[in-house]
């Protein structure tokens, strides 16, 4: 499974699983059936004398696709809806489709392509584009104009990963900066001052190796084995990119790009500060859990699960300047409308109530993300630990978002498998792995550009 | 009257009594067609019909966006000869086939001799053993991707007890492979090991003694009789075995996602890939005709070698 499924919304799957309301294909469709049916027996009723037509709006039932890992997330989920969508809607019915990890986005892609997809779909960032590309969603800007929704109050960047050639596809509910999360108690426990706003790379490194203690099993630093997720803020923080800005030229072959995935994968096998973690779903994200090590980068969106998992004390930090400063990457995730949705203006009243002001305000409360609207974003910030959760919004100052193809799933693969893991392995120079994927890689940009002409 | 009424009317009645034998026939033929009908609707819709038209679309090239164009077999020769992630992911998947495949023949099979016995207690054995079968895999491979974790797993903990180095199971080119093969051998052993137990139950017990009788030892009895009475049994097992073997695939998705670098990647999660995360249906479909074959091919080949070693009594 390729590795974007670590994204932000994907839980643990370990313990979890279980509790994940996977209702299937068969029943998405046989409520839409049942949802159609009714409104038509509840129109034909209706239609009666005596109803004013205002009372005569038909009974609609949406799907709402949406990730969630645990029962207390879909509660949680659930209850946001109760509050700030079902009550002032009483002839819209919104059943829930809630799905974890990675399953989630197969599973939309594949009814999207099948021509069946959810009314709401979750539009994830780093899948944005390639959804937006395929026609898999709808252009929003008509509705935005129609009910003047205060776009600026939403951060740009966001914005922008939510946009395709100029248009809005979705309406973030949160987002995020990636940012370094410790643990406390081990920097106590080896008597390693706390991470700072000034730390360099070697200071990052420093810190590391005095946090590693093999014989303990214990290490500084665990990587993310994906691209994105590990190479990405350290390749731009060292002046080195992947994607031109226009999305047209891929600049892996940089010196300062190269130079920072070979600094990354030397990590683990030059360094040995990083324990060699498995490929596995969300292997590099347990790992931390586990206490036995001492940093790792994610986003603030990870707050909810560290107070909920981690039996330690921890906070927040910002990553490590590198030599062209410090640049950190944003994504975050969007509502929005399926094309093959029949019933768009009613999904477009639930995308508009989900991403309101009052509805983000509770949604940082309860730590589930960081607010993508700014005017929500101090409720986030009230919520404690992390004690420093001021660096969520520090973080989000020095950062860009992460540009993205409409070949991006297999372009991230291939990036993982071919380069990050055999740096990471010490079988290969960052270098030639680099040199070894660009024909596959250009091939699959040419794709993405025919795609997105 | 009566009897040269009988007489006359002799031959109709025969020819009506045969008309309503074969109107009965016929009748039963639409019957037996009725009963089989939501069988074999569902076979049609859900099994012939998708299959056919993966087919056609192995032809094509299809894209959500750009359409589809004919392409002829330009896939096939794509994944047969320009396609280095198809042959990493077919020499994987024939490894784990020649690895799993004996370990879980022998030990099942060793396993229901030494279980089948008429004591109370073996009830509990064989529940033990058929235990991890009634387990999903995916919880299975969750539990299992800890236990080979190469800091912090049970796996190479005990391995450090007894002295040994750690091995990196899941975090190497070389061991990710074997790290499935064991874990699927320690999943699938209960399912061979029933069908070998009803095998071995069948085998009229009068053979033993007169074999006895004649003078033959434990081994002989076993290589005489047991084997080549067993030999029906083995054969599905095998058969069948080679079959799901050839569709590993939960076991690596969860384990390792395939990695790293590939080195666990399957032919299955490789279709998978292509048709559910980059877009490329046509392409999975093209592969997944390519495993038909290759699954095809085998099982054709111990069909025709069952008569060398198969015993049918």
């Amino acid at each position: 499974m390729d590795r974007l499924y670590r994204g932000k919304d994907a839980r643990p799957a370990g313990k979890t699983r279980g509790n994940v309301t996977n209702t299937g294909f068969t029943r998405a469709q046989f409520l839409r059936l049942a949802g159609s049916v009714g409104a038509g027996m509840l129109a034909s009723r209706m239609a009666g004398p005596g109803l004013s037509p205002a009372s005569a709006a038909p009974q609609v039932t949406l799907t709402w696709m949406w990730s969630s890992n645990t029962a207390n997330e879909a509660d949680f989920w659930d209850k946001l809806k109760q509050e700030y969508f079902s009550k002032d809607h009483p002839n819209i019915t919104v059943s829930n489709e809630f799905l974890g990890g990675g399953q989630l986005y197969d599973k939309i892609q594949a009814l999207e392509q099948a021509g069946s997809g959810p009314d709401i779909v979750f539009w994830q960032g780093f899948r944005a584009f390639s959804w937006a590309a395929r026609g898999f969603g709808v252009n929003l800007d008509p509705y935005i104009q129609r009910d003047k929704v205060n776009i600026s109050d939403f951060d740009r960047r966001i914005m922008a990963m939510m946009s395709y050639r100029g248009h809005v596809y979705a309406l973030p509910y949160d987002y995020g900066a990636v940012l370094l999360i410790y643990n406390k108690d081990l920097f106590d426990a080896e008597s390693v001052p706390y991470p700072t706003a000034n730390w360099t790379w070697d200071d990052f490194l420093h810190a590391a190796a005095k946090l590693t203690k093999p014989e303990k099993n214990q290490y500084g630093f665990v990587q993310s084995p994906d691209f994105v997720w590990g190479a990405v803020p350290f390749i731009w923080s060292n002046g080195g990119d992947y994607l031109s800005d226009d999305g047209r030229k891929l600049m892996l072959t940089e010196p300062a790009t190269i130079e920072a995935i070979q600094w990354y994968g030397d990590l683990r096998n030059k360094h040995k500060v990083a324990p060699a973690v498995g490929s596995g779903f969300q292997t590099w994200r347990d790992t931390f859990y586990t206490g036995k090590v001492g940093m790792f980068i994610d986003g603030p969106w990870q707050a909810l699960t560290l107070r909920a998992r981690a039996n330690f004390k921890w906070d927040f930090a910002l990553i490590p300047k590198g030599k062209a400063g410090r640049m950190s990457w944003i994504a975050g995730t969007g509502y929005a409308i399926s094309a093959t949705s029949k019933h768009h203006d009613e999904a477009w009243e639930f995308v508009k109530a989900m991403t309101s002001r009052e509805c983000l305000t509770a949604l940082g409360k309860a730590g589930r993300g960081f607010p993508a609207r700014v005017s929500a974003q101090p409720a986030y910030l009230g919520v404690h630990p992390p004690q420093n959760s001021y660096v969520a919004v520090e973080a989000v100052k020095q950062a860009r978002y992460v540009k993205t193809t409409a070949t991006w799933q297999e372009m991230n693969n291939l990036l993982n498998k071919a380069v990050m893991d055999n740096v990471e392995l010490g079988q290969m120079s960052a270098e030639q792995a680099i040199k070894n994927v660009m024909p596959e890689m250009t091939a699959l940009l040419q794709k993405s550009q025919a795609l997105s002409r | 009257m009566d009897s040269s009424n009988a007489h006359v009317h002799a031959p109709t009645w025969r020819a009506a009594a045969a008309g309503r034998r074969r109107r009965s026939a016929n009748r039963d033929a639409w019957v037996a067609l009725l009963f089989l009908a939501p069988n074999l609707a569902g076979f049609l819709v859900f099994t012939a019909l998708p299959i056919l038209a993966a087919l056609g679309l192995s032809f094509v090239n299809w894209d959500f966006q750009l359409g589809a164009t004919f392409v002829g077999l330009d896939h096939y020769r794509r994944l047969l000869f320009h396609d280095a992630t198809f042959r990493k992911v077919f020499s994987n998947t024939v490894m784990y086939v020649l690895g799993y495949l004996p370990l879980n023949v022998v030990l099942s099979l060793g396993l229901a001799l030494a279980l089948n016995r008429a004591l109370r207690s073996m009830v509990l054995f064989r529940t033990i053993y058929f235990l991890p079968v009634m387990v999903t895999m995916v919880a299975a491979a969750l539990v299992w991707r800890w236990m080979y974790d190469y800091q912090f797993g049970v796996v190479n903990y005990f391995l450090n007890l007894l002295g040994l180095p750690r091995i990196p199971w899941l975090v190497s080119t070389r061991w990710p492979i074997p790290a499935i093969i064991l874990m699927s051998v320690w999943k699938g052993l209960g399912y061979n090991l029933v069908v070998f137990l009803a095998g071995l139950q069948a085998i009229p017990r009068y053979l033993y003694e007169a074999a006895s009788l004649d003078g033959a030892g434990g081994w002989r009895r076993f290589w005489h009789v047991t084997l080549p009475l067993l030999s029906p049994t083995t054969f599905f097992a095998i058969v069948i075995t080679v079959i799901t073997s050839f569709q590993v695939f939960d076991q690596a998705l969860i384990m390792t996602e395939g990695g790293p670098a590939d080195a666990s990647n399957t032919i299955v999660l490789y279709i998978y890939q292509n048709a559910f995360q980059f877009f490329n249906l046509s392409y999975a479909a093209a592969l997944g005709w390519i495993l038909f074959a290759v699954v095809f091919l085998f099982t054709l080949a111990q069909w025709r070698m069952q008569r060398e070693w198969v015993f049918y009594e």
